[in-house]
């Protein structure tokens, strides 16, 4: 038993090793979306939008890896299941990144201070996307679908401040119609929050398609 | 679904070489069925066994069963020469005969006893999609076709015997890719019509054109199933180190 293709294998790595860094890049962008928010730091937030090139060029890479890959090479088995999850993780990733975007430009173009101190479950929506993005990342890493399938599950904890947070939006809107321009962007943040957190369960439901070839819905 | 050909615990051996070991697999009918393996894994020797056609080698010794239709055809009463047109083959190597591109039809046929084949040739270099480009030239030597051509002139030969089997031994391997690619869609227009099994060294052919994928090594039949299952998530660690390429 020889082993061959080496030149293949360091592909395959090295593609891994992009989806790694483009999971840093968009964890990076999540977090300082959300803290520029916090702290009405229009700085950090340009930051974001700025480095947001960095997320579109990686991605950009990743796919363009796997296109050749999947041209040059016509992998098999994992090998395949790995591309194609690698492919779609870089779509879910990117469009992550965007929304961290998103956000940021909503801090950008706050008139006024946004009210999200009172919101604490918008930055608690945040740590627990880290939080998951983080597992997910370990269980691309080290192969494992059980802990993508238990990543999910704390997607229902985000959902469930997702519906806090519009409710105690809309009650601030019901209660001060003047604060209507202040408190629709945060239903936004709030919307793209809960958003995140799915697009890492689609992302775990890659990981356990690449580890078992098992294609499950899970959010 | 109904096995046209099934093997059961078949052993080989060229002298004291066991080539074969237990092979038991079933050929599903009017279907393409491949067979994968690194050299010498004995894919090659298993279908030369379906036509008999290891009886021409003098230190092979054959133990188990090959049912086609539900009887072995390793009966002392087989009539081999029946079994051939019935189960045809077409080999690595182009083979016309030396005679013209009409002959080369007629000639199976002929020695069966049919008298008029003008209707066998037109219909058989149809069946292989050779028609359009020999239909003016019928007359001319055989061996004046192209490499592709001449393959599907040895299609268009063994459909001609009305065969229900057709044993592919590894038919693109002397063949460019558009020659290639005029055989597999042959193969996909036989689809149906014709059990076909063929052996190939090239795993994307087998993924492109067959149903069902079996994997032999040293001898063993290692893996057999749906193609779609064998190249997305192969059962065994083997089958998946062989088509990954982590060894062959």
């Amino acid at each position: 038993m020889s082993p061959y293709r080496e030149r293949y294998r360091r592909e395959l790595e090295v593609l891994k090793t992009d989806a790694e860094e483009l999971v840093d890049q968009v964890d990076l962008a999540v977090a300082k979306s959300v803290e520029a928010l916090r702290e009405y730091d229009v700085t950090k937030a340009r930051d974001v939008i700025r480095d947001d090139q960095i997320i579109n060029d990686l991605s950009l890479r990743i796919e363009k890896r796997c296109m050749q890959l999947l041209a040059l090479q016509q992998p098999m088995a994992k090998d395949l299941r790995l591309i194609v999850a690698t492919l779609k993780i870089g779509i879910d990733l990117e469009r992550i990144g965007d929304m961290a975007v998103d956000i940021a430009r909503i801090v950008v173009h706050s008139k006024n201070k946004v009210h999200v101190k009172n919101l604490k479950n918008i930055p608690r929506m945040a740590e627990i996307s880290r939080e998951m993005l983080a597992q997910a990342n370990k269980a691309f890493k080290e192969n494992d679908a059980d802990l993508a399938r238990e990543t999910t599950k704390w997607d229902y904890e985000v959902d469930a401040l997702y519906q806090k947070v519009r409710d105690a939006l809309l009650k601030i809107i019901g209660g001060n119609p003047d604060l209507i321009e202040d408190a629709t962007p945060l239903l936004l943040v709030n919307k793209h929050l809960e958003r995140i957190a799915d697009h890492i369960c689609n992302i775990c439901e890659s990981i356990i398609y690449m580890v078992e070839a098992k294609r499950e819905h899970l959010n | 679904m109904s096995f046209k050909i099934e093997s059961k615990n078949l052993n080989l051996w060229y002298g004291e070489n066991h080539a074969l070991k237990d092979i038991s697999i079933g050929i599903n009918e009017n279907q393409i069925t491949a067979l994968i393996g690194p050299s010498g894994c004995g894919k090659s020797t298993f279908i030369r066994c379906l036509n008999r056609m290891n009886d021409l080698v003098d230190i092979v010794r054959i133990e188990g069963e090959v049912l086609y239709n539900g009887v072995n055809i390793y009966d002392k009463d087989t009539d081999v020469v029946e079994l051939r047109k019935n189960v045809g083959m077409v080999f690595q190597k182009p083979n016309p005969f030396p005679m013209s591109i009409y002959e080369n039809i007629a000639y199976g046929p002929r020695i069966h006893g049919v008298k008029n084949v003008d209707k066998i040739v037109e219909g058989s270099l149809k069946d292989a999609a050779l028609w359009e480009e020999v239909s003016d030239r019928l007359d001319k030597p055989a061996m004046g076709l192209s490499g592709g051509q001449q393959q599907r002139l040895c299609i268009a030969r063994t459909l001609a015997m009305k065969p229900d089997v057709i044993l592919f031994d590894e038919p693109c391997s002397a063949l460019d890719p558009v020659s290639t690619a005029k055989i597999e869609e042959l193969m996909d227009e036989l689809r149906g019509s014709y059990t076909q099994v063929i052996v190939t060294h090239n795993m994307q052919q087998a993924a492109r054109v067959s149903d069902y994928t079996a994997y032999f090594l040293l001898g063993v039949l290692i893996e057999c199933g749906e193609t779609k299952e064998i190249f997305e998530n192969p059962r065994e660690k083997s089958t998946e180190d062989y088509i990954t390429g982590r060894f062959g």
